[in-house]
């Protein structure tokens, strides 16, 4: 038993009571979504949100079928909710430490499409690797 | 190397497209920007220009230059400080004595009309300047020759901004704010004892990124940052409405996280980020370390009562007008807020404590 664990005090699970709100904002963007094909980012670092809140968001939205990871300037975790559409991102840095949580109403989320440059540099590069397997019949 | 874009930096350390958006959404959250603007923020910060930085440190205890350079690295804050050309910090700079302050001038004379001055410290004008001298100069010279070829100023820390401890009462030095002393710069207060670092860098990369300065307050304060109070965005706020108040700090509701009012919380006065940018990479803040918010960020909060006395108000017509818009159903931060604007420095010397009751929304 360390010194601290020795201190009387009993932390509660603070909540901010911005949940309801929140699901609101959800339900919201969701119709937009929907009707519209308009496409929402909640960052969840600017307003006032405890970690509380977040364990009760999460319980309440529940997981859904779709997990990926990104590896760009450090690890980026993405989940679709149980609520199809709505998408948890959390970058994190180098080290795993968040920069930030994003709450993604869309069908998918943007940062997962590919950059149109990143396109046109793959098809020559492709193009490229072809051209020296033809000259090479390096995949024979 | 210095002509590079931020954008073509980013690529030539071989972040890719994918994490220049990660870097950009990051950089969007920490100037307190709503998500919808991070295309622009990287259409913006791709061909941003690395600018020129003197940072001058006056009468101050350099906590602000520790909170910044405390900033979790690699980071955010780390990419955009790589991005800036800091050509003079005393407190940083590897180069001492003369080659500091040649390093300066030279610097001043590239960037005539370009180059950003950060302050941190308040300036003492008693004894002809000479409580605070750096290489012979005081440092009241120094400001005013450094400001006349500045793009704009940034005062750090209440020091710079309003004052801080050296004005406080007696203010033995006839200590003044940097706005005190220029009067034809744009000039941005980020205030705080010390700020929190992402508000610092935040001011900065809205520099680099829009190539202006952001939005201000009526205390020339950034207002994505300083435009609520503490109170406000406080996670203890439920308990103020339910009245639910710690009344010692090792009493049941401090143990329970009620609101810290009673004890001298100054969060409904006070206007700043820490309830939403935290401290420590984002761990805690005071409040949530069951600590009352003490002000740091108003000016004459050394001089504004004890940091332990219930919140107090003037017992001027002013005061009936908080009663009132309690009355009517506001909130006491948006009341106070008002009376915060409206008699900053005179109201300290006339005060009476005002109860939870007189403050509440029932009353």
């Amino acid at each position: 038993m360390s010194g601290l664990d020795s201190i009387p005090v009993v932390a509660e699970g603070s909540r901010t009571e911005n949940l309801k709100p929140l699901l609101r904002e959800i339900e919201q963007a969701l119709r937009e979504l929907i009707d519209d094909a308009k496409e929402t980012v909640i960052d969840l670092a600017a307003m006032p949100f405890s970690a509380q809140d977040e364990q009760d968001l999460k319980s309440y939205l529940g997981s859904g079928e779709v997990i990926a990871t990104m590896n760009a300037f450090g690890p980026t975790s993405i989940e679709e909710t149980g609520v199809p559409g709505v998408w948890w991102v959390e970058h994190k840095d180098a080290e795993g430490r968040r920069l930030t949580l994003h709450l993604e109403v869309a069908r998918v989320p943007a940062i997962m499409v590919t950059p149109a440059d990143d396109l046109r540099e793959g098809l020559a590069g492709l193009q490229a690797s072809l051209s020296a397997s033809d000259d090479g019949d390096a995949l024979q | 190397m210095n002509d590079l874009t931020l954008g073509e930096r980013l690529r030539q350390r071989g972040v890719s497209r994918r994490g220049f958006m990660k870097f950009c959404a990051a950089t969007a959250s920490m100037m307190a920007l709503p998500p919808m603007m991070i295309p622009k923020v990287a259409a913006a910060l791709e061909q941003a220009k690395k600018p020129s930085v003197i940072w001058l440190s006056f009468q101050e205890c350099t906590a602000c230059t520790e909170s910044l350079t405390r900033s979790h690295a690699p980071s955010i804050e780390g990419l955009i400080f790589d991005h800036i050309s800091l050509d003079y910090h005393h407190t940083l700079q590897a180069a001492a004595g003369h080659a500091a302050e040649h390093a300066r001038e030279e610097a001043m004379k590239e960037h005539w009309g370009k180059y950003l001055v950060v302050v941190d410290g308040s300036i003492p004008m008693g004894a002809n300047g000479a409580y605070s001298t750096v290489a012979g100069h005081s440092n009241v010279d120094t400001m005013h020759e450094v400001a006349e070829g500045a793009a704009a100023i940034i005062a750090v820390g209440t020091c710079a901004a309003y004052g801080g401890l050296p004005m406080a009462d007696p203010n033995p030095t006839d200590a003044v704010s940097v706005e005190d002393l220029v009067t034809d710069k744009p000039i941005v207060n980020v205030p705080g004892c010390p700020p929190i670092p992402t508000v610092m860098t935040g001011v900065l990369a809205h520099f680099l990124t829009f190539g202006r300065l952001p939005e201000l307050d009526h205390l020339k304060r950034p207002k994505v940052f300083y435009g609520q109070n503490i109170h406000d965005r406080c996670y203890r706020r439920p308990f103020y409405e339910r009245g639910e108040f710690a009344e010692t700090f090792d009493d049941e509701g401090a143990r329970k996280g009620w609101c810290l009012y009673k004890l001298g919380c100054k969060g409904p006065t006070t206007y700043n980020a820490c309830a939403t940018a935290k401290w420590n990479e984002g761990t805690s803040w005071p409040v949530e370390a069951g600590h009352g918010c003490i002000g740091c960020s108003e000016p004459r909060f050394w001089d504004a009562g004890g940091f332990y006395q219930a919140l107090s108000v003037p017992t001027s017509d002013v005061g009936s007008t908080i009663l009132t818009a309690g009355a009517a159903g506001l909130a006491v931060g948006a009341a106070a807020a008002v009376l915060n604007k409206k008699t900053k420095g005179a109201a300290v010397a006339n005060r009476e404590t005002i109860t939870i009751k007189d403050l509440s929304k029932e009353s």
